[in-house]
């Protein structure tokens, strides 16, 4: 089993083969192009002439309209995960959902995005009757999970938690970020063919006007030109699908293995996957913009595929005997399952056990059944109505800021004041879910948060600008900013904040070193207010990076948050070995004696989710 | 330079010209097509909020019940406003772009806001439904419901104006116009004394 970083890795790498591959497809288009451009001019001595204008043009045109068309799709992509779902037509399904079969999906979504340390990803429905389902996005802040009705109607709580596992092993090894990526290159070359359509249909309908003989004769070039275009932009097009589909089978079983890792349950994928080949629909969709994803679904949602090498996924059958080596060949009917809750005991969470400070960054990206069962029952364990609060809007910022509040109650005064001024009603509700969530421990900090974002994301831009301008008076009015404090407003900013990261992807550590040294300086500060213990901290964590003769120093205390934040996104957007042993230098430095305590192990987990590395809850077994 | 090679010239222009305005369009089309998605998406969180609304009322009215002796009118009132705005509700859930439909919610909503607000006004005379434990329970609910409820209308409205200003802004107004993009009903409350009413109560 890879680790995150490798599988990430992994996953750009692929990426690279893949642009490589568009390139030498495109390559093969411009000269495909020329060499047409050169016969019909060789039909025509005054044309030879000017050649090599003729040829420029082709050239620098084709390439240019390639450029544009992929560029254009990439910008519309960037929105990211809710972009690809709102072109899809699919529904949001609100968090506070009482709907039965809306409750089970949300319920198996929220416990796989806990027990893997992912914020929960916003979840659509699709309006169809054939079973499927697909994540996008570039990363956990943006990811969202879409499902067909049938596949919520349709498949058991297994059968679903199986196919939501399989989602979250897209979004955990970097699989969406590359999907969008390959949309968006595709679409350069669709409009190749798109255009030479156009032309087509243009001239078309210029020669039944003309009379002139000479202008026939143009038009007859042109044609031919246009239907080159169609033709070599179809074929484009071809090589194009088949560079997605090589990709995209492998990936499957990749993700059906993971599945069946995270939940330890076969029956559940198997049976999902032996649902879609029984029922009347099976995983198609009808929807005409599927071609352009297709890539990213479940199982393969375009109809009929009869050449089974340009499918985008591998046939059913050797899915299921994959998983289920001992299957007998039979399809399940597609029956609506009964809808009995899941039964979780609502028992006391296990203490999180002490773990040494090198184990951390083996256990980012990493979930195992018991992570999903310790997310039911953490899901169990809080009380309804905090989990309630969670999922709506409104309540979720009540639910977040109470989290950001001192817990002395006279430090925490002012910083009511401050929220009754801004809203009365919203201050009356922090009040309350205070309350309820300071007997809870710190080890529900990061799971609250994780439910809220997706109801926070349903804010509107105003809402949300309001919202994140309360949280920063909040935390400023707060004399003593804990390390957790603060690092938990910073991910609340970063998850609302849905625009790709700007920063550059820096492959080694000497670039980044000012930005390490602020951010260790910051956690070594905040976790204790005694500068002698700071330093050690300081010093332990450096002593994990300065192998190749790096100078890390201590930073002067004047820091402020905006560089805090500049120097967290900075790290985060560089490349994983990188990030890698960033991870590793804050797990010492925020456990300097090389054991993470559970308070320090959330402080960690904050971090490493401000990193885009998920941590999962540490349990006894990795 | 023959006449041919000008008239292919002219033709490249004019594609190219042709296919940057359905690049644009088809652009404009998807901009359009994604707002009204997002609007329609936010409508999903005032639905929520609504349904749990009436759930609680027909628990209101039967802890009043055994309190209210007089004008019992009012309790049936609620009851018949309640219905009638879950008619108008399920007609708006299906189709949050229905104008007609949301301007009905609307009207429905307004009128059991009012009579929500008589029947506190009523209740205020019984010390005895004061005092009960299960009814200011309810209250409260009611009127945290209702916190949520303004919420959620706050963003769906700004959804919605983020779709109508792209909606007539020149030049996506032409497309908006060709494929018969609907301007979008804001969700808003008229009688803003009879959404206040609830909230006065056992204060």
């Amino acid at each position: 089993m890879m680790d995150f970083f490798a599988s990430q890795d992994r996953a750009r790498r692929n990426s690279r083969r893949l642009v490589a591959l568009f390139a030498l497809s495109v390559a093969a288009i411009v000269v495909t192009l020329n060499a047409v451009a050169f016969g019909v001019m060789s039909q025509d001595p005054t044309w030879l002439a000017h050649r090599l204008d003729v040829h420029l043009w082709v050239t620098f045109g084709t390439l240019g309209m390639i450029a544009a068309g992929s560029a254009w799709k990439t910008a519309q992509l960037s929105k990211g995960g809710s972009a690809v779902a709102a072109m899809m037509g699919g529904r949001a399904l609100a968090g506070a959902s009482s709907i039965p079969a809306e409750r089970t999906l949300l319920n198996v979504v929220e416990e796989m995005a806990i027990a893997s340390g992912t914020p929960v990803p916003q979840v659509y429905v699709l309006d169809e009757p054939g079973i499927n389902a697909f994540a996008a996005g570039h990363g956990p802040s943006d990811a969202v999970i879409a499902v067909t009705r049938g596949c919520m109607e349709d498949l058991s709580r297994d059968e679903l938690q199986g196919v939501i596992g399989h989602e979250f092993s897209h979004l955990l090894n970097g699989d969406m970020r590359q999907n969008l990526k390959l949309i968006g290159l595709l679409n350069g070359i669709l409009l190749l063919a798109l255009s030479g359509r156009l032309l087509l249909r243009l001239l078309g309908s210029g020669t039944g006007t003309s009379s002139r003989r000479e202008r026939g004769g143009g038009n007859a070039y042109l044609a031919l030109a246009a239907l080159a275009l169609l033709a070599i932009g179809y074929i484009g097009y071809f090589f194009g699908t088949l560079i997605k589909a090589a990709l995209s089978r492998q990936r499957e079983y990749l993700a059906d293995a993971s599945s069946v890792q995270f939940t330890r349950n076969p029956d559940g994928l198997a049976g999902a996957l032996k649902k879609i080949g029984g029922a009347s629909g099976g995983s198609r969709l009808t929807n005409e913009r599927t071609e352009e994803v297709s890539h990213m679904f479940f199982a393969d949602a375009l109809s009929s595929r009869f050449l089974g090498f340009l499918g985008t996924h591998p046939p059913l059958p050797a899915r299921i005997r994959a998983i289920e080596p001992t299957w007998n060949g039979i399809w399940t009917s597609a029956a609506p399952p009964s809808r009995t809750a899941a039964v979780v005991e609502p028992a006391t969470l296990p203490p999180t056990p002490r773990i040494r400070s090198e184990q951390v960054v083996g256990r980012v990206g990493r979930i195992s059944p018991d992570h999903v069962g310790f997310g039911a029952r953490l899901l169990a364990a809080l009380p309804a109505a905090l989990t309630d609060a969670a999922r709506q809007p409104y309540s979720a910022r009540a639910a977040v800021i109470a989290l950001l509040l001192d817990q002395d109650d006279a430090k925490a005064a002012p910083q009511f004041e401050v929220i009754e001024r801004s809203e009365p009603g919203l201050a009356s509700e922090v009040r309350r879910l205070r309350l309820i969530e300071k007997p809870l421990g710190d080890g529900a900090r990061l799971p609250i948060v994780q439910l809220a974002l997706p109801s926070l994301r349903q804010m509107s831009d105003a809402q949300r600008g309001s919202f994140l301008a309360l949280i920063r008076s909040v935390v400023d009015t707060d004399g003593t900013v804990t390390r957790a404090e603060f690092v938990l407003a910073h991910l609340v900013k970063i998850h609302l904040d849905d625009r790709p990261s700007a920063a550059p992807a820096v492959a080694s550590i000497r670039p980044l070193l000012p930005d390490i040294a602020l951010l260790l300086t910051e956690l070594a500060r905040c976790g204790s207010s005694d500068p002698a213990r700071a330093s050690t901290a300081f010093a332990a964590a450096s002593a994990r990076l300065v192998d190749q003769g790096l100078q890390l120093r201590m930073q002067p205390n004047d820091a402020r948050p905006e560089d805090i934040a500049r120097a967290l996104d900075r790290i985060a957007a560089a490349e994983n070995g990188v990030k890698r042993r960033v991870l590793d230098a804050c797990a010492w430095c925020v456990a300097n004696d090389g054991e993470v305590t559970p308070s320090e192990a959330e402080t960690l987990r904050l971090v490493a989710d401000c990193l885009r590395c998920p941590l999962p809850p540490f349990l006894d077994q990795p | 330079m023959t006449s041919t090679m000008i008239l292919i010239c002219v033709l490249c222009a004019i594609g190219l010209v042709g296919l940057i305005a359905a690049l644009w369009a088809v652009g404009a089309y998807n901009a359009l097509v994604a707002l009204r998605n997002r609007f329609k998406n936010s409508f999903a969180q005032i639905d929520v909020q609504l349904k749990r609304r009436y759930d609680l009322i027909p628990n209101l009215v039967e802890v009043a019940k055994g309190y209210i002796k007089h004008e019992r009118e009012t309790l049936e009132a609620v009851m018949a406003a309640r219905s009638g705005a879950m008619t108008a509700h399920g007609r708006a859930v299906a189709d949050p772009t229905d104008a007609g439909a949301m301007k009905q919610l609307m009207a429905a909503e307004g009128t059991l806001g009012g009579t929500l607000g008589r029947l506190m006004m009523v209740a205020e005379a019984y010390p005895d439904l004061k005092a009960n434990q299960t009814m200011a329970q309810l209250s409260e609910e009611l009127t945290s419901t209702e916190n949520k409820v303004s919420f959620a209308r706050q963003a769906y409205n700004d959804a919605v104006m983020a779709y109508n200003t792209q909606r007539e802004i020149f030049p996506s107004v032409f497309i908006a116009g060709m494929f018969n993009f609907q301007a979008a009903q804001l969700y808003e409350i008229e009688d803003v004394a009879a959404r206040q009413a609830p909230k006065v109560a056992f204060t």
